[in-house]
C-alpha cells in the first residue's frame, strides 16, 4: 500500500448527538495514487457531507482517521486540508468555488499566494505568469488573465477552480459534481483533464450523480446509501443495475 | 463647487483650502478604516465613539495621569505615552468588535452599534461628562502644527492613506479583503483564515478612528464627551459616495478620500454660502443618493 495518497477510517460527521444520528456514518476506503474514484449515490446520501468533512468544514462534529501519505493527519480546518495537500472543487462554482468580481488571475493565486509573495508583498507578474501557464494548460478561453471571472463560460470558469487548485500543487482532489451546468465539449474536456491528472499521479474522488459519467471516468466506485458505503466496485465489475440497487439498498 | 467658488470669495483661497483639507483629515482617518471594513462586506458604527474614548484617554492621561490610591502610585505620561494608550486603547475596542463579530457570528451591525453605546458610555465615565482641556504645546502641535508647510493633520491622514494604499494593492492581506468581501465562503473554501482577517481589519477601524480622536481632541486642545457624535455617518458617506460597495470585494482608498474631499466640500462651500444648516442635511443625502445611483450605472454597464 505504498502508494496509497489517502486513506479514511471509520469516518462518521455526527448530525445530531441526541438522536444518534449521521450525516455521514462509519465510512472508510483508500484512494491510490493516480486512482480515480467515483462515489455515487442519491440525493442526501452523504456524498456532499463526506467530502465537506474530510475537507475540515465541520471538524467540531466529525469522528475518525484521516491519513495523507501514509502519514495520519488532523484537519480541524480548511486550512489545515490545503496544507495537507487536498484541494477541493465546490458542487457549485458561483456560490463557493469563484469570486466572480476578481480577475482570473487573482482566483488562480487565491489558495496559493505564498508561492508568489515575498515577505507577504504581492507579484503580480509572478502571479500572472503563474495563471498564464493554467490558462494554457487547461485551454481556458478567456481574454486574458485580466479579465473578471464572471465574465467566461460555466466551463472555463471551471477550469479555472481547478487551476486553483492545481496551483496548490495538491495530492488529492475532490471534485464534487464537477460537470455540472457545462456544455458537452467542456465536459468531454474535463474528462481528460481528470484523466490527466491521475497519470501525473494525484488522486481523485469524483463526486457524481450521473451514472454514466461515473462509469467513464472512475477506476472504482464508492456508493453510498442512508451516510453509509452500501458497496465498492471496480470498474470492469460494475454495471448500472449493480450501482442503482446498491444506491437504493 | 464652482457655484460656491463663484459667491463667495472666501471660498477659493489657500487659507481655506488647507482650512477644509484640516476638517476632512479626521474624517479621512476614520475613512479609511471604515473602508476596509466595508471591503470585507461589514460595517463599523463605533468609530465615532471609539474616536471619543481614546481621543478622552488620551488627553486624561496626559493631564492627570494615574493615581493608584491603595499604593501610593502615581504614573505620569508623556504626550508620546498618552498618545499611544489612546491608540492601543482604539485598536483593541476594535478587536472586541471583530472577535464578537467572528467567534460569535454576530452581525458587524448589531456588535458595532453596541460598541457605539459602550465606548460613548465609558467616555462619559473617564471625563465625568466634562472636557478635559489644557493639554499643553507639544500636545496641540499634532493638531494645529505646520511641517514643511503643510498642517500637521494632513501629514498624518496622508500617511494613513498611502499606507492603506500599499495594504490594499500591494499585500496578501490586502488581496485576501477584496476576496473576503467578495465571496466569503469561495475565500474560506480556499483556505484563507477568514476570523484573523476580520479582527485585524476592525482592529485597524479602532486604531484609525483613534488616530482620528488624538488629531481632533490636539485640535481643540480639549477632549469633549461627545465629539464624534455621528461621525460614522459622514465616514460611510465618503466610503459610498468613493465606490465602494456596501456589499463588500469593490473599492478603493482613493475613491473614499475622494468622497472625504467632496462632503468636506460641501460641508465647507455650504457653510460660505449661508446656505441653513437644514438644508445642508437634504443635500448631502441627495450627493450621497446620485453617488450611488451614478455607481450603480457604472457598475451594470460593464458586466
Amino acid at each position: 500500500m505504498g502508494n496509497e495518497v489517502l486513506n479514511v477510517r471509520n469516518l462518521s460527521l455526527v448530525k445530531s448527538i441526541a438522536d444518534n444520528s449521521f450525516l455521514v456514518n462509519d465510512v472508510s476506503f483508500n484512494l491510490r495514487k493516480g486512482e480515480v474514484v467515483g462515489i455515487f449515490g442519491l440525493m442526501g446520501a452523504g456524498r456532499t457531507e463526506l467530502l465537506e468533512a474530510l475537507f475540515g468544514l465541520h471538524s467540531k462534529n466529525t469522528i475518525g482517521e484521516i491519513h495523507v501519505d501514509g502519514k495520519k493527519v488532523k484537519i480541524n480546518s480548511v486550512m489545515d486540508a490545503v496544507n495537507h495537500g487536498l484541494g477541493l472543487v465546490p458542487e457549485d462554482r458561483k456560490k463557493d468555488g469563484l469570486v466572480l468580481d476578481m480577475q482570473v488571475f487573482k482566483n488562480i493565486s487565491l489558495a496559493s499566494i505564498e508561492q508568489t509573495t515575498h515577505y507577504n508583498l504581492l507579484n503580480v507578474t509572478k502571479e500572472r505568469t503563474l495563471a498564464d501557464k493554467y490558462l494554457g494548460e487547461l485551454k481556458i478561453k478567456t481574454s486574458g488573465s485580466n479579465q473578471k471571472v464572471m465574465n467566461l463560460s460555466g466551463g472555463n470558469q471551471q477550469k479555472v477552480v481547478l487551476s486553483k487548485w492545481l496551483a496548490t500543487s495538491p495530492k488529492v482532489l475532490f471534485l464534487d459534481e464537477p460537470t455540472r451546468g457545462i456544455d458537452v465539449n467542456a465536459k468531454n474536456e474535463i474528462y481528460h483533464l481528470i484523466n490527466d491528472l491521475a497519470l501525473k499521479g494525484l488522486g481523485v474522488l469524483v463526486v457524481s450523480s450521473e451514472l454514466p459519467e461515473i462509469m467513464s471516468i472512475c477506476d472504482r466506485i464508492i456508493v453510498m446509501g442512508k451516510s453509509r458505503i452500501t458497496a465498492i466496485f471496480n470498474k470492469d465489475e460494475a454495471s448500472e443495475d449493480k450501482i442503482m440497487n446498491a444506491a437504493i439498498s | 463647487m464652482y457655484s460656491a467658488g463663484c459667491t463667495s470669495d472666501k471660498f477659493m483661497t489657500s487659507e481655506n483650502g488647507w482650512n477644509i483639507m484640516q476638517q476632512i483629515s479626521v474624517n479621512v482617518c476614520i475613512s479609511v478604516g471604515m473602508t476596509l471594513v466595508i471591503l470585507t462586506k461589514g460595517i463599523d458604527l463605533s468609530v465615532g465613539s471609539i474616536l471619543a474614548f481614546s481621543g478622552a484617554v488620551a488627553a486624561g492621561l496626559l493631564k492627570n495621569g494615574i493615581e493608584i490610591p491603595g499604593l501610593d502610585l502615581y504614573i505620569g505620561f508623556t504626550v508620546f505615552g498618552a498618545i499611544l494608550m489612546g491608540i492601543i486603547i482604539g485598536g483593541s475596542l476594535g478587536f472586541f468588535n471583530g472577535w464578537m463579530i467572528t467567534k460569535f457570528k454576530v452581525a458587524p451591525f448589531v456588535v458595532t452599534l453596541a460598541m457605539l453605546t459602550m465606548a460613548r458610555g465609558a467616555t462619559m465615565l473617564w471625563t465625568g461628562g466634562f472636557p478635559i482641556t489644557g493639554l499643553g504645546d507639544h500636545f496641540a502641535f499634532i493638531g494645529t502644527g505646520w511641517f514643511l508647510g503643510i498642517p500637521m493633520p494632513v501629514w498624518i491622514s496622508a500617511i494613513a492613506v498611502i499606507l492603506a494604499i500599499i495594504l490594499l494593492t500591494k499585500t496578501k492581506f490586502g488581496r485576501y479583503i477584496y476576496a473576503v468581501g467578495g465571496n466569503e465562503s469561495a475565500a474560506r473554501l480556499s483556505g484563507l483564515n477568514i476570523n484573523k482577517i476580520k479582527i485585524w481589519v476592525y482592529a485597524l477601524s479602532g486604531i484609525l478612528a483613534a488616530v482620528g480622536g488624538i488629531i481632533l481632541t490636539s485640535r481643540l486642545d480639549s477632549a469633549q464627551p461627545n465629539a464624534g457624535l455621528s461621525y460614522e455617518l459622514d465616514s460611510i458617506a465618503a466610503v459610498v459616495i468613493g465606490g465602494t460597495s456596501l456589499s463588500g470585494g469593490r473599492g478603493s482608498i482613493i475613491g473614499t478620500v475622494q468622497g472625504a474631499l467632496i462632503i468636506g466640500v460641501l460641508n465647507s462651500g455650504l457653510v460660505l454660502l449661508n446656505v441653513s444648516p437644514f438644508w445642508q442635511q437634504i443635500i448631502k443625502g441627495l450627493v450621497i443618493l446620485i453617488a450611488v445611483i451614478l455607481d450603480r450605472v457604472n457598475h451594470d454597464n460593464k458586466d
